[in-house]
């Protein structure tokens, strides 16, 4: 078994809707279009949750959310489950982490495994470094090192210790993504720089980048391309108002037009991030004997089926993304997978190229295509954000779709979501990928419809999803007493 | 801990020490006077197993102890797992403080109480002079100075550790390699298998009560800075 190096990136709320890779109208991602002649480009992978905690926690355990809890309050990546870091680390891999969103961090135990792992929520990489160093002199020798490594990054830090410069006053990635990013990238750099020394060493690396995700405020050279720029519709999609306002008081056609203009200006934005990271592998030589995986943990609704964000629904703007995975050329294999995957299934890929001996429940390896079924669960998202409207506004009354669901994709791509309540809605993606047309009430799809349900109250008993949801109930009652 | 036996030997060479280690135990203590400390987790069936491959069967008594609160998957392994190996089970159980005991409470008191207790009297009462247990010393920190061979008080017995030597992977192999039955827990993900109040997933980051407000702020905090709140 030959070994291999792999590059995991999770792009935080990057909807494959939205990519024109996928189908979309706009032509958000230029260079993956030309990059996927080099890849497997996994058609129809679904996430098992429709916001961060719980889908990172499916990646990195190859378990579905009711098995893994990493959901609602509890967001810690628990000791007792298999990490797959952990795994890698004891194949011998030397592992790193960098993450933009600080619910993937150390404070909530997604370190585990890593030799070195850096969440820049907050901070600038370099202040991350700095810290590293338990006294004045061990400081100075770490800077000294980065300005070897990057000299005007490092120049500008030194310069700030003599107020002579700003060096990037702690900022806040929520509010202006492309830092975290560019950090992002300055880490892998970094990495790679320090593992081109070295013949036998081979690494792991993740990084979480957050380009995509809300704010949706891409620097200028991404803007003013598929909408003008409009200061007022700015302040109105800001970290304060998105996206609670659209329930409180709703968005206009012109507003929702503009969300949906700049949401696609940080997929372009992200495209060329992509095409930059690409670059960096190439110079290091280590473009040839990398596995590299490209996906995301979720997408993110913009006004469909009145829903926007990522935390009320099951639909496909939220669960499509995209999987898209370089594989060195000895595996030869290149094209379009058509079969039906989640992203968790990389945690069995994954060991399955090691041929690690970790037992596995829920996550199937990509280089076979034994997936039956594709399940989704959002557990306890719209109860928290439930609590969020009422302490805007008490008098607001949540509607009918905040509840938790459960959702079921089969393998011939009809899929059944239900809610808590018992509604149910079915779809024949074949034909209506985006789920405009429910088929519940159509008699034409009877059979069909018992079939789904069958299936999806086996499977709501098999993961715990029940039990699941009970649980977390009760924990948002004890947190919001 | 010896880094080179924990991290350089192959599988087979680990097997085969764990194998030594055990038919001299065995052979030294004769099969009255010696037990094996059954969990129905993965290392001590993994230790039953090297027993088994050594041997040809399990020659010696097994002592499993039941807290009551163990999962239940664990309860129907055990059962069909002492079914199809033949083995010699001794079920040890502390009936008296069941009946008093809040369970989990105090968590020292209760593994003292639930399994130190019961532990004891099996050895005495049995008159094993010597005990083996599926340490491993990539368990955790408290583990790495155990030996292969340890003289333990109270009452005074022998302890061996046949699998000091194995990782957690190295577990996963061997059972891989021969095929070894486990619980279907592990396939949920489950990296150990204690009791269930102390076990349960979601229960890892539960801060002692004096931190539980302070952890809370900051998780609300962190979902806040997320434009959660």
């Amino acid at each position: 078994m030959k070994k291999l190096n792999i590059l995991l990136i999770v792009l935080d709320t990057l909807s494959a809707k939205h990519m024109s890779l996928y189908g979309y109208h706009r032509r958000t991602t230029p260079f993956l279009e030309q990059f996927a002649k080099e890849c497997v480009v996994y058609k129809y992978c679904f996430a098992p949750a429709p916001w961060t905690s719980p889908s990172h926690a499916s990646i990195f355990t190859g378990l579905y959310p009711p098995q893994h809890i990493c959901e609602g309050f509890n967001l810690f990546l628990d000791r007792n489950l298999f990490s797959l870091p952990e795994i890698l680390r004891d194949f011998g891999y030397k592992t790193y982490g960098c993450s933009c969103n600080n619910l993937i961090s150390k404070f909530f135990q997604f370190d585990r495994g890593f030799l070195n792992f850096y969440d820049i929520f907050y901070r600038p990489l370099l202040r991350e470094y700095l810290n590293q160093g338990l006294n004045k002199i061990e400081r100075v020798k770490l800077l000294l090192k980065w300005i070897t490594f990057d000299f005007k990054d490092g120049l500008k830090y030194l310069f700030s210790c003599f107020h002579l410069t700003e060096y990037m006053p702690n900022y806040n990635v929520y509010d202006f993504s492309f830092l975290g990013s560019l950090d992002a990238i300055r880490y892998l750099n970094y990495v790679l720089k320090s593992h081109s020394y070295s013949d036998t060493d081979i690494f792991f690396i993740f990084l979480n980048i957050m380009e995509t995700h809300a704010a949706f405020n891409p620097p200028k050279q991404y803007r003013n391309i598929f909408v003008k720029d409009h200061n007022s519709f700015d302040k109105e999609l800001d970290q304060d108002n998105y996206p609670l306002n659209y329930y409180l008081c709703g968005y206009s056609d012109e507003l929702l037009h503009y969300l949906t203009g700049m949401y696609d200006q940080e997929v372009l934005c992200t495209d060329a991030l992509l095409c930059k990271i690409v670059a960096i592998l190439k110079t290091y030589g280590f473009y040839d004997n990398t596995l590299l995986i490209i996906t995301a943990d979720h997408g993110e609704s913009l006004g469909e089926h009145n829903i926007v964000e990522h935390s009320y629904c099951l639909y496909n703007e939220n669960l499509h993304v995209p999987l898209i995975v370089k594989y060195p050329s000895y595996f030869e294999l290149k094209g379009l997978d058509e079969k039906l995957r989640q992203n968790l299934d990389i945690f069995h890929t994954i060991c399955e190229i090691l041929d690690a001996p970790i037992p596995y429940d829920s996550s199937l390896s990509l280089l076979n295509n034994s997936r039956k079924i594709a399940l989704s669960y959002l557990i306890t998202e719209p109860i928290m954000k439930i609590v969020c409207l009422l302490q805007r506004d008490y008098t607001f009354k949540p509607k009918t779709f905040m509840q938790p669901h459960i959702s079921l994709i089969t393998k011939d791509f009809w899929k059944i979501i239900k809610r808590r309540d018992g509604y149910i809605e079915i779809y024949d993606l074949n034909k209506d990928l985006y789920e405009t047309n429910n088929l519940t009430n159509d008699p034409n799809f009877e059979n069909k419809k018992k079939e789904l349900e069958n299936l999806i109250d086996k499977y709501s008993k098999e993961t715990g999803y029940d039990n699941a949801v009970i649980k977390q109930e009760e924990d948002i009652f004890r947190y919001f007493d | 801990m010896d880094k080179v036996r924990l991290n350089e030997w192959t599988l087979k060479q680990k097997e085969m020490e764990s194998r030594k280690i055990i038919r001299k135990a065995i052979e030294e203590y004769g099969k009255d006077r010696i037990g094996i400390a059954w969990s129905g987790g993965k290392d001590s069936t993994t230790v039953l197993y090297l027993i088994k491959q050594e041997f040809g069967e399990i020659p010696i008594k097994v002592v499993f102890i039941d807290t009551s609160v163990k999962f239940p998957e664990i309860y129907a392994f055990r059962d069909r797992l002492a079914k199809k190996w033949n083995l010699d089970l001794i079920i040890a159980r502390n009936d008296e403080a069941l009946k008093t005991i809040k369970i989990a409470n105090n968590k020292q008191e209760c593994c003292y109480l639930l399994k130190t207790i019961p532990l004891r009297q099996v050895i005495k009462i049995n008159g094993w002079q010597a005990l083996i247990t599926a340490v491993r010393w990539d368990e955790q920190e408290a583990r790495k100075s155990e030996v292969y061979i340890s003289p333990r008080e109270n009452p005074p017995h022998t302890r061996i550790h046949p699998i000091l030597h194995f990782r957690e992977i190295d577990i996963w192999s061997y059972i891989r390699k021969y095929n070894i039955p486990y619980c279907e827990l592990y396939r949920r993900g489950y990296r150990s298998l204690g009791c269930m109040p102390c076990t349960q997933l979601g229960s890892s980051y539960t801060p002692e009560r004096s931190g539980r407000d302070q952890a809370k702020e900051k998780i609300m905090q962190r979902l806040r800075d997320l434009g959660y709140f």
